[in-house]
């Protein structure tokens, strides 16, 4: 049997009150994620994923309100007062942001940012904290680290200072490292190397990731589970190669056909019709059925629920016979 | 993750909520300044109605009265109704805000825009003039200017249009730098629209807000300019109405306990200084709504 | 190619170099002020008809190539040419024609739209501006534009702000096709969209060529979007073009060694063969184009760099079956400058 899993999200619901409205960023998510496991977010602008992200490290702007249960070693985060959270954050959970350029103090030193996170989870003298400083700047993958200790954020190259983000976030020795699309601002090439090190990072520390993208080749790259957001809500979740392998929900099929570059070379690509919906009010039922080519009249009025479709795989669409039908007509199609 | 679904939304988002006028959401600092500019104007236009002295009518033998139902803001030492001379200054401090803030706005405008747009020497010799005129303080250099001018209203306008341009030069040069890198001016360029077009067209409107706040602000930093310098005897001459000058000559009379040739005139520029003031902050709200984009 | 007909747009040896800003005390001191190599003598030619990708990493020049093609830069040096004709100098009537041709689409649908002009008016100015058509058919013009765009034309008096990412792109390209071009550069033209936007508008762009004929320079670092829109893909590093190679090909033999790690850097859906390695494509970061190094620009990265590398500067050679590259590891490059820099780079 599995582990049992280190993080469990129940029908976690988040809403930001805006001028316009409730909008319900997130709506009713759960999701497991097993010690050592990287877990994938993924989805498109505005689908509730980052918001799951913050709302399970507490890190949501004030006109926030959130229910449902975020369970770290049987404690509801989401009940816990500041100061126990203040605890978990960091040195049991740690969060890595998008923007590296931001993300660091532009006035301190490298090596005295990362060696006051050291100091902020372990009472260690200011010697020791260097110390260990320089060992997270190794982990890293900085080069000669002895040596940039002392300079300034902007010597450093977005991936560098991705890089030491990183470095910072893992000073907690936390348990599970949630990513926030962390290689968005960065080129290619870097990204490889940065999603690099997060694998090598989890296989070396056993330590769980988060990785929230957009991308699903970035997802691919790093994680073992993934679960597809659309409109707040979580369509399909599984291994990583069931989920992109065989889609069951029209979603994550819509979105895979969409990828350019991907399904071979065809001179124009199948891209879902339509946008996603204002999350102020959303479609009724299965909140897809606007865009989806498998809808039926009883869409609108289905209780979305997610249906075990294979091992360890669900996908919250009922017409799953429809869909089995359609990829095994295309899979002779191309053969 | 709540403006990206504002983004996904087909139309524009109802503003906050102020008071409807039908047709049009005013923020109401705007509505309160524009009407109490709009009474001092009338006040002004209307005053050889509103009043049966003239602004220079003397009569010595009620000189220095305090305000009675006959003269309901006094009389000066000339005998000169003060509520009158007040009516009638309106119409020169009012001159005195509005036509040197107008000829620097456009004139500012213009350079500001023209120098960040075309940056390079055109730009250079421009900012080394702004340098030359911000290394001079400003009332020191305004007074210098009067003085070789000669004193008087029209060279007071002159004096302060010269150096006033400035501010708006500066702040329209710096917006405009940074909105000729911004796509919809590249778009503009690769278009092949000409460069009065862009500037005139696409820049200006979207960098012009800045200026049309500050130029609230200066109307009333310019009518307080133009009573200072009449204070200093650098305006219009005696014995023309102004607030300015109004205050200079009374107060010589307020240890004797005549306030009421001084109070008047200095209520007077309070009430245009927070009209415009308000009109500001609203014109400010206003702009900065519009662009949200 | 074709052999007939020139190429719809031509660069030859394009160079565009930006000074710094050089304080006074350097001036004095007669030190030449710094500049930024970012685009350093790129030869490419253009077919009619067809899509060329441009792709590199940021800082290696793409979009300012991209840039010197629609006029918004004046290029240091080299020549520009659109259908054989150059149009570098300052003959005003010829750039005007280009303007007409070479339109731009760019990449951010949040800043490329003028926030204070409705859609109506940004399309009739460009008509009006160019006389593409009398006043009294220009809102049918511009129902029309829209309508090819995928609008629809009772959207026109919206501004801007009322219209989403994937909708004012579309008005973008609205914009530039107001003007009937040939030849469009498109600067990251999807990259700011969601996935499933992204794929509208890059259908949209491919039925546009397919209706008008269009040539399209698509400027992106997706590889992807690169991989399916183009016919050709050009690979930039440093302000300099390493490698142009057919779509079909070039993702599955990379010649160069920097081409190499940019396909291997991709992060594919295809775990069999990604199953998520522990080393990167490439360690290190692009070097600075203030700072170029000297010989080949890759060698400081390039895991199979020769001494050869470090002295003399590959030319782009064509090879067998129509790749042409810029690399040392292939034929048609030039010797070492002589044999003794050969011996101190050998000894060193």
């Amino acid at each position: 049997m599995t582990p049992p899993p280190i993080l469990r999200v129940r029908g976690l619901e988040t809403s930001f009150a805006t001028s316009g409205g409730l909008v319900r960023a997130v709506d009713g998510v759960s999701f497991d994620v097993g010690p050592g496991e990287a877990f994938g977010l993924v989805g498109e602008s505005g689908c509730g994923k980052s918001a799951t992200c913050r709302s399970i490290i507490g890190l949501l702007p004030g006109h926030a309100t959130t229910a449902g249960a975020v369970e770290f070693n049987g404690q509801n985060l989401l009940a816990a007062t500041p100061e126990a959270m203040r605890r978990v954050r960091g040195a049991e959970i740690a969060m890595v942001f998008q923007d590296p350029m931001t993300a660091l103090n532009p006035v301190a030193r490298i090596g005295d940012q990362v060696a006051e996170a050291v100091r902020a989870h372990q009472r260690v003298g200011h010697r020791a904290a260097r110390a260990r400083a320089l060992e997270l700047l190794r982990l890293v993958g900085i080069p000669a680290p002895e040596r940039r200790l002392d300079d300034y954020p902007h010597r450093f190259s977005g991936g560098m200072r991705q890089r030491v983000v990183i470095a910072i976030a893992l000073a907690g020795e936390p348990r599970i490292l949630l990513a926030d699309e962390p290689t968005t601002a960065l080129d290619v090439t870097i990204q490889d190397q940065i999603l690099t090190l997060l694998v090598r990072l989890q296989a070396e520390l056993g330590m769980s990731v988060v990785l929230v993208s957009h991308d699903l080749g970035v997802v691919a790259r790093v994680c073992q589970r993934v679960a597809v957001m659309y409109a707040g809500q979580i369509v399909e979740q599984g291994p990583v190669e069931t989920v992109l392998g065989a889609p069951r929900h029209p979603y994550t099929i819509g979105l895979l056909a969409s990828l350019p570059g991907i399904a071979g070379r065809a001179r124009y690509l199948r891209p879902i019709p339509g946008a996603p919906p204002s999350l102020l009010d959303p479609p009724s039922g299965c909140r897809f059925h606007p865009r989806c080519p498998f809808a039926t009249e009883r869409c609108p009025t289905w209780a979305v629920e997610r249906l075990p479709v294979g091992p360890d795989h669900d996908a919250a669409c009922w017409r799953q016979e429809a869909i089995a039908e359609e990829s095994r007509l295309a899979a002779v199609g191309t053969t | 993750m709540a403006t990206t679904s504002t983004h996904a939304a087909p139309t524009a988002r109802p503003r906050a909520a102020w008071p409807a006028v039908p047709g049009l959401r005013l923020p109401p600092t705007l509505l309160v300044g524009g009407v109490l500019l709009a009474v001092v104007v009338a006040l002004a236009v209307m005053a050889p109605l509103l009043t049966p002295y003239g602004p220079l009518d003397q009569d010595l033998l009620n000189a220095k009265k305090p305000p009675s139902w006959g003269h309901p803001f006094g009389t000066d030492n000339f005998g000169r109704d003060v509520l009158t001379r007040v009516l009638f200054g309106a119409r020169v401090d009012l001159l005195i805000g509005l036509v040197p803030t107008a000829i620097t706005f456009v004139v500012g405008v213009s350079l500001g825009a023209v120098a960040g747009y075309f940056g390079g020497r055109v730009d250079a010799v421009l900012m080394r003039l702004v340098d030359i005129a911000v290394a001079f303080p400003f009332f020191v250099l305004l007074i210098a200017l009067v003085a070789m001018l000669g004193p008087g209203l029209r060279n007071m306008i002159v004096a302060i249009s010269l150096v006033g341009w400035i501010s708006y030069a500066r702040i329209v040069r710096g917006e405009v730098l940074v909105a000729r890198q911004a796509e919809y001016v590249l778009a503009a360029r690769t278009l092949g629209f000409g460069d009065a077009r862009i500037i005139a067209g696409h820049l200006l409107p979207n960098v012009i807000t800045a200026a049309i706040v500050f130029s609230m602000a200066d109307i009333v930093l310019n009518i307080l300019l133009g009573t200072a310098l009449s204070f200093l005897g650098l305006g219009p001459q005696a014995p023309t109405a102004e607030w300015g000058r109004m205050i200079q000559e009374g107060r010589q009379f307020i240890a004797s306990g005549e306030w009421w040739m001084t109070t008047f005139p200095g209520l007077a520029i309070v009430v245009v200084a927070v009209a415009f003031s308000l009109i500001g902050d609203g014109l400010a709200d206003l702009l900065r709504v519009e662009d949200r984009v | 190619m074709g052999n007939g007909a020139p190429p719809l747009v031509e660069t030859r040896d394009l160079t565009m170099h930006f000074p710094l800003p050089s304080g006074l005390v350097d001036r004095l001191r007669g030190r030449p002020a710094e500049v930024v190599r970012a685009v350093d003598g790129v030869s490419l030619a253009i077919a009619a008809g067809e899509t060329v990708g441009l792709v590199g990493e940021s800082g290696c020049g793409k979009t300012t190539f991209g840039r010197c093609l629609v006029r918004l830069y004046e290029p240091t040096s080299g020549d520009l040419r659109f259908r054989g004709e150059s149009l570098l100098g300052h003959d005003a009537a010829a750039v005007r024609r280009l303007r007409r041709s070479v339109q731009m689409i760019f990449q951010d649908p949040y800043s490329s739209l003028n926030p204070r002009k409705t859609v109506r008016a940004a399309l009739s100015e460009v008509l009006r501006v160019h006389r593409i058509c009398p006043e009294a058919e220009v809102p049918a013009r511009v129902a029309g534009l829209l309508e090819r765009v995928g609008l629809s034309a009772a959207l026109a008096d919206r501004y801007p702000r009322q219209f989403s990412g994937g909708q004012r792109q579309r008005i973008g390209i609205a914009r530039a096709l107001a003007v009937e071009p040939a030849f469009i550069v498109a600067d990251e033209a999807v990259s700011a969209l969601d996935v499933s936007i992204q794929a509208q508008v890059l259908n949209l762009l491919a039925q546009l060529q397919d209706d008008l004929g269009l040539t399209y320079l698509f400027i992106a670092h997706n590889l992807g979007v690169v991989r399916h829109i183009a016919d050709r893909v050009a690979v930039m590093y440093l302000g300099t073009i390493v490698e142009v190679q057919a779509a079909a090909t070039v993702f599955d033999q990379p010649l160069h060694p920097y081409t190499q790690a940019l396909v291997r850097a991709i992060p594919t859906l295809d775990r069999g063969r990604a199953a998520r390695p522990t080393t990167a494509a490439i360690e290190g970061d692009p070097p600075s184009p203030m700072a170029v190094p000297a010989g080949c620009r890759f060698h400081p990265r390039c895991p199979y760099a020769m001494p050869v590398c470090r002295e003399v500067a590959p030319v782009l050679a064509p090879q067998p079956g129509g790749p042409a590259v810029a690399c040392h590891l292939y034929p048609g490059q030039p010797a070492a400058a002589g044999a003794v820099s050969v011996n101190i780079g050998t000894g060193a």
